[in-house]
């Protein structure tokens, strides 16, 4: 099946195929080769034993890792971490080589992923979600994340407003932490490592702000849209091309990380 | 953008069916108790039972204004 791997011959790749990333790649059906080297580059070095010159596993503080790769939304819909299908899509979603694309009136993703569920490293104080996206646009609509009832206990991420903000909440009920933005494009993670403080990665820059977390929502996120207490709403147009959620991660990883995603999505020719 | 409108039978008729595999038609409440779908959800319907969705009417979807805070 996997005929085409290149890593008997390149050095990144000694060691041979993770089994991680074996698993995905045999449950999601895909065989491509530069598929398969760039999830196998991906998984090595998310357990820190990859070729970025990291010794840190973020693997294991990630509960969910969604490539968006194969060009279907069947091959889409599987998780890198759990190497099992856990998420299924609605209304007008594009899909192609390079991710999923919204279209900003109907289309979202299930995600089964409910913070408050418990077993997750996405905790009330650790915590966080983040996306790839491909495309610059602006609008008010959230890409990924979920509230309760009485829009409480809020866990969203808007990437580019039309006031050119990006807007994150993580864990909190009001208030969202706001920082100015003009470009939607490149990789976005909402942060928290405790209890007083909600950070935002936009590329490589990290802002922070005061923002006291509350509580988990019982609510599962929805990717290109939010949960809005069991409702999808607000849809995004963007094209994303990778999600995570996850336990909180320090500054120092979570520029890490963004270097791994994006040496993943240069593997994979669609990087921004 | 275009989108096409539902009576509530329509939608009933549509709601948890996949138009393409792995993704659902999803019905979205608009003004005056009608639905819609979008473009991509009508052009890629295969299924005859559900050719009916071609002949919808079309029109000019207006975005209702999001909560950005």
């Amino acid at each position: 099946m996997f005929g085409n791997y290149i890593g008997a011959s390149n050095p990144r790749f000694f060691g041979g195929l993770d089994a991680d990333a074996l698993a995905f790649l045999t449950a999601a059906g895909i065989t491509d080769a530069t598929i398969t080297n760039a999830i196998n580059r991906l998984v090595k070095n998310y357990k820190g034993l990859g070729d970025l010159n990291n010794s840190v596993n973020l693997w294991n503080v990630t509960d969910r890792i969604i490539p968006l790769v194969g060009g279907t939304l069947t091959k889409c819909g599987y998780d890198l971490k759990t190497a099992t299908k856990l998420y299924d899509f609605f209304g007008g979603m594009g899909v192609n080589s390079n991710g999923i694309t919204g279209n900003g009136t109907n289309s979202y993703a299930k995600t089964g992923f409910i913070p408050s569920a418990g077993g997750l490293n996405y905790t009330l104080n650790s915590a966080r979600f983040g996306v790839y996206c491909r495309t610059n646009v602006q609008e008010d609509s959230w890409v990924m994340g979920a509230f309760s009832t009485g829009v409480l206990d809020i866990s969203n991420l808007l990437l580019r407003s039309t006031t050119n903000q990006t807007s994150s909440f993580v864990n909190i009920n009001n208030n969202a932490f706001v920082i100015s933005n003009s470009d939607s494009r490149g990789w976005f993670c909402a942060n928290r490592i405790d209890s007083l403080n909600s950070k935002i990665i936009i590329n490589t820059a990290i802002s922070s702000g005061l923002r006291t977390s509350v509580n988990l929502t019982n609510r599962e996120f929805y990717l290109m849209a939010r949960n809005a207490n069991g409702s999808d709403a607000n849809y995004v147009s963007t094209q994303a091309a990778f999600f995570i959620m996850g336990g909180g991660l320090s500054d120092a990883n979570l520029l890490l990380e963004r270097t791994i995603i994006q040496a993943f999505q240069t593997d994979l020719g669609r990087a921004v | 953008m275009i989108v096409y409108l539902l009576t509530v039978a329509q939608k009933n008729q549509l709601l948890g069916v996949e138009y393409i595999a792995d993704c659902t038609y999803n019905p979205l409440e608009y003004a005056n108790g009608n639905w819609i779908i979008s473009q991509k959800e009508v052009e890629q319907t295969n299924d005859e039972k559900f050719a009916w969705v071609k002949d919808l009417l079309q029109i000019e979807y207006v975005k209702p204004k999001d909560n950005a805070s």
